[in-house]
């Protein structure tokens, strides 16, 4: 062994990536080489000093912002399948071995792209004007009124650099709309749904899902549902998650709801949510479903009924066990 | 019951979207970290967490299961990380040769005021050297960086970044000690 590759053996060294034979080794050779423990010193160092670096640590807060902004993208924007995609997956379920004939088929297939991307009308940016006097025409039955010119936020930057008298950025341009509208509406329930999942503002968001649960006829889309159902399951505060349950028992029970009151039973940490979930299974209409009690819900209650640090909680999932098996 | 990964797979390959956010849930805090580690920036960190999950909606009809789920979303995460283009512009920091004048009108160096441990401006001290290590890593290659970025700061094992860079141990290891002899010389005049 020489010496370099003894150095390289001292960064693996401490990043504890060697056999126990190579550690001997090189533990053994320390004992009789100065310039390696020189060496093993100056990495130690350096070590310590990487460890001052300070790193964006993804919070609360940004993580929500990028599930929301995921969520609208894949919502308003879904990713489409490319032409190209469409054809190798296409092409591929019949022609699995043939490889180089996609090769082929793919040459031929990029000069209709290349036609289609050079010749596809380009997307215009929205002209300012245009932006000041959107048109708003939901509904001619119920009042709606723009609250003044669009507010710009969410300005992002491409390039910064105004060396060259030229500045490239986007932003979002937001018109205020007041609307007057039965709660029943679809329309408006979709707004309420949106506002439920990307309202930064946890009291917005209560009052949002307050409003959907007051609502006794559930909504026809099961967008609204599941928007619910993610409240349940990912809304940070314990009241948002709580009228999300309550809005959610005009449903029919289905697979989706089962697993989201599993899903509540089993990691939510708020004891009020649990005794909900809980006496959603013991209450009269669902005993009466047979689909409800599979092997999954017994089980859960069974473990709620052993090991849940609620006492409230133990009971009831013991008392709904035990009148299921009757 | 919470549904197993391949459960919630299955689903989101038919379309259940609720299905699908439930299972980028489980992995995306560690995705949003491993790309704010890679980009030490917000903006960044979400730009690449959008496309990562975006690709991830686009592909999974094609996952067929024969690795974990995670590793396999994993290994976009570093692919798009690899590729990816900050669209913020380069901050500024003090050289080390910055000089500048002492309380008692020495002309002082900033190498010199950090190795002087009587420094009361300690919290501006660890800021440029903050601002250095990250110059230090901006000058790697991006593969480099990801190595560096994974085996130090990550605690991922070699055997695990060359899954998930799709390469061999051995190509993981070369990375690892080219970044990290070229951010030794550049950050010597600190730790020395």
């Amino acid at each position: 062994m020489n010496h370099d590759h003894y150095k390289e053996s001292l960064q693996l060294l401490l990043y504890d990536e060697l056999t126990v034979e190579e550690k001997n080794d090189i533990e053994q050779h320390l004992q009789k080489c100065p310039e390696c423990r020189k060496e093993l010193e100056q990495l130690q160092k350096f070590h310590t000093t990487l460890s001052s670096q300070k790193f964006i640590e993804p919070d609360s807060q940004l993580l929500r912002e990028a599930r929301q902004e995921l969520r609208y993208s894949l919502k308003h924007s879904p990713p489409r399948e490319s032409l190209w995609d469409w054809l190798q997956s296409a092409l591929s379920s019949i022609f699995i071995q043939y490889k180089v004939a996609l090769g082929g088929v793919a040459t031929l297939t990029m000069g209709f792209i290349i036609g289609y991307v050079v010749f596809s009308p380009p997307n215009q940016p929205q002209k300012m004007e245009e932006l000041a006097s959107p048109n708003l025409s939901l509904s001619s039955r119920f009042p709606l009124s723009a609250q003044g010119d669009a507010k710009v936020n969410n300005i992002r930057f491409y390039d910064s650099d105004v060396s060259d008298g030229e500045i490239d950025f986007s932003f979002d341009a937001v018109t205020p709309v007041r609307m007057k509208a039965d709660i029943k509406d679809d329309r408006v329930q979709k707004i309420l749904a949106h506002a439920l999942l990307n309202e930064q503002n946890p009291g917005v968001r209560l009052r949002s899902v307050s409003a959907m649960a007051l609502e006794h006829t559930p909504p026809a889309d099961d967008e609204i549902k599941d928007a619910l159902i993610t409240a349940l399951t990912t809304d940070e505060n314990p009241g948002v998650r709580r009228e999300a349950l309550r809005a959610l028992q005009k449903f029919s029970f289905d697979d989706k709801l089962k697993q989201a009151l599993l899903h509540v039973l089993n990691y939510d940490s708020n004891s009020a949510l649990r005794i909900e979930a809980v006496n959603y299974f013991a209450s009269t209409k669902s005993k009466s479903s047979p689909a409800i009690f599979d092997d999954a819900v017994r089980k859960v209650l069974h473990e709620k009924m052993q090991s849940d640090n609620n006492n409230y909680i133990r009971l009831r999932a013991r008392a709904v066990l035990q009148e299921v098996n009757r | 019951m919470a549904l197993e990964d391949h459960e919630l797979i299955h689903k989101a390959q038919r379309g259940d979207r609720v299905a699908f956010e439930q299972l980028v849930y489980r992995y995306d805090n560690h995705v949003l970290s491993l790309a704010a580690k890679y980009t030490n920036n917000r903006d960044d960190a979400k730009d690449i967490y959008q496309e990562v999950f975006i690709r991830v909606f686009k592909s999974l009809k094609n996952f067929e299961g024969r690795s974990e789920f995670s590793t396999w979303l994993f290994r976009i995460t570093t692919n798009v990380c690899l590729t990816y283009k900050t669209r913020n512009s380069k901050r500024s920091h003090a050289s080390l040769d910055y000089e500048f004048e002492g309380t008692d009108g020495d002309v002082l160096s900033l190498s010199d005021v950090i190795s002087d441990t009587t420094t009361s401006d300690q919290h501006t001290i660890n800021e440029e050297i903050s601002a250095n290590i990250n110059e230090a890593m901006n000058a790697l290659s991006p593969q480099q960086k990801m190595v560096f970025s994974l085996r130090h700061y990550h605690g991922y094992k070699l055997k695990e970044i060359a899954e998930m860079m799709n390469c061999a141990e051995g190509t993981v290891k070369k990375y690892l000690f080219t970044a990290t002899q070229k951010m030794r010389e550049q950050l010597r005049e600190i730790y020395q």
